[in-house]
């Protein structure tokens, strides 16, 4: 049987897979990211924060204020070693996970849109975090929920 | 704090008819998925509290424009509260492009228009007419909203803003609009079949009569005679035309046959 994890999906595909499907392989890479979006009063905010792990259709992050499932917000690398880095677009996520924790809210979101967001071959970088690939499988496997998204 | 749900929160909206209303996706113009519902799809469900959110969205991006955000990145995020807003009912859900569905909503917040396209029926004397039509307007409020036939490309009505917020608008009174209309369609259908049947020489025209466009016909049975005046609605004989104005009319219909002739 085809490892599952290495079944690559249409990009079109991909933005909008049921979550249960969402079987990336997750790096523990740091980038800078730029979050923005619009708060409950209507003001813009941005905050940069680095993520905990990136997949390629996903990151987890700690927000400094409260975000909330379905929130959807844009993501922008921001990379000092960089000098383009501004320059990227900036990508939507739909929030898929959020949940306090000490120093803010634990976040895992699923990109929206089709463009690279990370700019470079994740796995040529680091390796995969296995463990965490197979205890998702299991999960899953399990009829656990759903939304439990990146992180 | 929490992000994307509007201080007026207008997608509560939503819950204001008991009834269900059907399936509809909801396209936020370059947001990258559409928006599914399969239970509040009817205009008559969604279209004022869908107009309400992207009016909302539309002031966001004026707001956020003049606070100096750039106006590409302000639609962006303003399209993304809205989104979001909408997410916040249990009823919607993402879904790829490229599906049809039965109702469908359009909104352009950079333009500034909302667009719906959906379907509606009457019934009469046991006898169901379906009508696809197609209404838009400006989000900004204050304009008319123009209701489309889409494939005969024609404006069945414009209605004020008010009236679409009327209890069951769209499949009432717009649904019987559109009966009307079709109605008056198929009366000048059935004149063009009577072409040639009676009459000696014969000009249509449009006339319009108190807002209405009334089709006329003038009708002259045999050659040299009198012409009569019909109202093509119910094909009733209204009159005769004056003589004094046949010399003009005589004059327009030797024009037309003299370049068919050397066409």
């Amino acid at each position: 049987m085809a490892d599952q994890s290495n079944v690559k999906l249409p990009a079109a595909e991909m933005a909008s897979v049921h979550q249960s499907e969402r079987r990336e392989e997750r790096f523990a890479l740091n980038f800078d990211v730029q979050v923005s979006g619009i708060d409950s009063e209507g003001s813009v905010f941005h905050f940069t924060v680095q993520t905990r792990n990136v997949s390629q259709w996903g990151c987890g992050f700690v927000s400094p204020i409260e975000l909330r499932k379905d929130d959807i917000v844009a993501l922008r690398v921001v990379s000092p070693e960089e000098p383009g880095a501004l320059q990227r677009p900036a990508i939507r996520f739909q929030v898929v996970r959020a949940e306090p924790e000490r120093g803010g809210w634990g976040i895992g979101a699923w990109k929206m849109d089709q463009d690279d967001a990370w700019g470079i071959e994740l796995d040529k970088v680091t390796q995969p975090q296995r463990a965490a690939v197979e205890f998702r499988r299991r999960e899953t496997g399990a009829g656990k929920s759903d939304e439990d998204g990146d992180e | 704090m929490s992000v994307a749900e509007p201080a007026s929160r207008p997608m509560q909206g939503f819950r204001r008819s008991e009834k269900p209303g059907g399936a509809a996706g909801v396209e936020i113009l370059g947001f990258p998925q559409i928006l599914f519902t399969r239970t509040f799809g009817d205009p008559d469900m969604l279209f004022v509290p869908l107009l309400d959110a992207a009016r909302e969205a539309h002031d966001t991006i004026e707001r956020l424009c003049e606070r100096g955000e750039k106006r590409e990145n302000a639609v962006m995020l303003s399209g993304m509260q809205l989104a979001s807003s909408l997410l916040r009912d249990s009823s919607f859900s993402l879904v790829a492009r490229g599906l049809a569905h039965d109702n469908s909503y359009t909104v352009d917040l950079e333009g500034g228009t909302l667009l719906v396209q959906t379907r509606l029926f009457a019934v009469v004397s046991r006898r169901t007419s379906f009508f696809k039509v197609e209404i838009v307007g400006k989000i900004g409020g204050g304009g008319m909203f123009v209701v489309r036939n889409p494939v005969q490309n024609s404006v069945i009505m414009q209605v004020e803003e008010d009236k679409l917020r009327l209890p069951n608008f769209f499949s009432g009174t717009l649904a019987q609009e559109c009966l009307r209309a079709q109605m008056e369609q198929e009366r000048f259908g059935r004149i063009e079949e009577s072409v040639g049947a009676q009459a000696n020489q014969e000009i249509r025209m449009i006339v319009p009569v108190a807002g209405n466009k009334v089709p006329v016909i003038l009708r002259q049975k045999d050659e040299g005679g009198s012409w009569d005046i019909v109202d093509g609605r119910r094909q009733e004989w209204v009159g005769t035309l004056a003589r004094e104005m046949e010399t003009p009319l005589q004059a327009v219909l030797a024009a037309v046959k003299d370049l068919f002739e050397h066409k």
